[in-house]
């Protein structure tokens, strides 16, 4: 790890927020816990680097005004299942470790029994927090080829190792998540993502996966210019269009080629596993899956009965 | 008023020349007709040091005149140098002079708040970035140096120019000195060489030269670094030809493809051409060609 400057941020204001989405892309209404901003693993692609301007690391140590934050936003919005995570703005475990910032927020949700809370990393450490793991509580990690790991997240945990407490995380009886994201387009990756998805299988169960992303690689406008200059061979290897919501993202035809093998392959790994797209257009949505998932709504709808499969009717 | 001999000064001494080019026909012509009328600044040394004044001691040597008028400074080096800076305010500076101007308070040691406080006052941004650039800019050919202010190139344009090396930067001003450069089009076309060059690790420029304009430029370097783009657009002007549409109906589809929707005009004066740019529409959706540029814009562009 390194040494980032960590300061303790006053929480003013509400960091309890909807996700942010993107203009004329679908969003999965994921509610954001804005516990840390920065973060201490500096993968390359990391979208940080071109929205936070503060150097190092804030943390919001008044756990107990966050709890009631969230709190008040599972009161207000009782249409749907509730999906909050502390990943948005950084990793939910890369400090945890050391900060135990989320052991009361864990806790919470295992009493609240009713929206579900992930932890979201790069960072394959839960040991701290298996005693008060309870079921809506969902560890998920990043998942990328090693050879991108290697290069693009080097102060990231090892494949290896985030398989083994994604594992790890099943035995302590935690659903788990898998993200795929982002997905990037280098030369040999099909090859890579294959033998991934092969190891994955071998090391989780994949029947007690609760949602897999997939979002392919996009970027802000100001981050083509700081790859280019750092020679990001990798990230720049496929071919980028800019979006409606003017960021950098791969071109569509790609995008629905790339999506649909994972798809395919997640798939016949395990018939029943939830899929979903993060950030995509509907069409894209509609060519890889065959879903109609035309606005949020569809894709909340689609959360809400994978939770339920998943809890026998509640939450 | 004093005058010194030009051949007592060295003139190779550039160590408080901010102006570039030395070369100034206007200036010359007028020092031709009425001489050097104003002072050039030398710092009072053994042999004597220019501060300001360059432009007419080139002048003034090239029409092989032997004495200038001149001001003997006694101050510090540091003071020198804000000298020649102030000297230069009242005209507008170059690229490379404004550059020259934060080099060399680096190059003296200023503290860096009056660093930025110079880089503001000739209009660059005053952040770090910019001291990057202007250190980097030092190893810039001369060639690179001129074709900058040739095409009034701003240093944002400068610091995208340092992505290459100093072959590569020779390779790009020989290929787009001879065309119509603006700054928007060259900063598109060396974003795209650089993309190139991180793709392929070098930049094959043989398969560029020839091009006559900087559009053509653009586009040749597009087909080489978004080829399913271009190949996407050959396929639409194919349909669109295919289509033979009248003046008064068009088919637009998003440049890049990514909006699903495609755009059908028509412009009609009587209910007539309504009925006939309808009639056409059916015609064109029963060749499957409305269908065709849909599967453009759904990103199926193989499905049949």
């Amino acid at each position: 790890m390194n040494s980032l400057t960590v300061r303790r941020t006053e929480t003013r204001g509400t960091i309890v927020r909807d996700c942010p989405g993107t203009q004329h892309h679908v969003c999965c209404g994921y509610k954001t816990i804005d516990l840390i901003e920065g973060c201490p693993l500096s993968c390359s692609y990391c979208i940080l680097r071109g929205y936070l301007n503060a150097p190092g690391i804030g943390i919001h140590w008044n756990t107990t005004e966050i709890i009631e934050q969230i709190r008040q936003a599972v009161d207000r919005e009782k249409s749907h299942i509730l999906r909050f995570g502390t990943g948005e703005l950084s990793d939910s475990l890369a400090l945890d470790r050391k900060l135990e910032l989320n052991r009361p927020i864990v806790q919470f949700f295992g009493e609240a029994r009713g929206p579900l809370f992930e932890l979201k990393s790069k960072w394959a450490y839960i040991d701290h927090l298996k005693s008060c793991l309870n079921p809506y509580t969902v560890v998920s990690f990043s998942l990328a080829p090693q050879a991108i790991v290697d290069r693009e997240e080097r102060r990231t945990s090892p494949i290896r190792r985030r398989l083994k407490a994604l594992g790890s995380a099943q035995d302590s009886g935690c659903f788990v998540g898998l993200h795929f994201d982002p997905i990037i387009i280098y030369d040999g990756f099909e090859k890579d993502y294959r033998q991934l998805i092969d190891d994955i299988a071998r090391a989780i169960d994949l029947t007690r996966v609760i949602w897999v992303s997939m979002g392919l690689l996009r970027f802000v406008p100001g981050l083509m210019k700081v790859f280019i200059e750092e020679g990001r061979r990798n990230l720049l290897h496929g071919e980028f269009i800019k979006g409606e919501d003017g960021k950098y993202r791969y071109i569509k035809a790609e995008r629905i080629r790339v999506y649909r093998m994972l798809y395919d392959l997640l798939k016949e790994r395990e018939p029943r596993l939830f899929c979903y797209l993060c950030m995509e257009r509907a069409d894209v949505w509609h060519e890889v899956s065959g879903t109609e998932v035309r606005e949020s709504a569809d894709l909340i709808r689609l959360f809400d009965a994978r939770i339920r499969e998943f809890f026998g009717g509640s939450p | 008023m004093k005058t010194i001999e030009i051949a007592q000064v060295d003139v190779n001494d550039r160590t408080y020349c901010i102006s570039y080019p030395l070369e100034d026909d206007l200036l010359t012509s007028s020092i031709a007709r009425y001489g050097v009328l104003v002072p050039v600044g030398l710092l009072d040394r053994q042999p004597p040091v220019l501060v300001t004044g360059f432009k007419r001691m080139e002048a003034a040597r090239k029409l092989g005149i032997a004495r200038v008028p001149c001001v003997f400074l006694d101050i510090d080096e540091r003071r020198a140098l804000l000298t020649a800076i102030n000297d230069n305010l009242k005209r507008r500076l170059n690229t490379i002079e404004k550059a020259w101007c934060v080099e060399k308070m680096l190059f003296f040691g200023f503290p860096e708040e009056d660093i930025y406080e110079t880089a503001k006052l000739v209009g660059l941004p005053a952040r770090e970035r910019t001291l990057k650039t202007v250190r980097a800019m030092h190893s810039m050919e001369e060639g690179a140096r001129a074709f900058i202010v040739k095409h009034n190139l701003p240093l944002a344009v400068v610091e995208q120019l340092l992505w290459f090396d100093v072959d590569e930067i020779s390779h790009i001003v020989r290929l787009t000195d001879p065309l119509n450069v603006t700054t928007s089009i060259f900063r598109e076309a060396v974003q795209l060489l650089a993309l190139l060059k991180v793709k392929m690790g070098r930049i094959d420029f043989c398969q560029f030269e020839g091009t006559n304009d900087m559009e053509a430029l653009r586009q040749a370097l597009k087909k080489a670094t978004h080829p399913l783009l271009s190949r996407l657009e050959e396929k639409f002007e194919r349909i669109r030809e295919a289509c033979a549409l009248p003046p008064y109906m068009s088919i637009k589809v998003d440049p890049v493809f990514e909006k699903e929707w495609i755009d059908i005009c028509v412009r009609a004066r009587t209910n007539d051409e309504v009925d006939r740019a309808l009639e056409k529409l059916e015609a064109l959706s029963g060749r499957g060609l409305l269908r065709g540029i849909l599967e453009l814009t759904h990103g199926t562009p193989d499905r049949n």
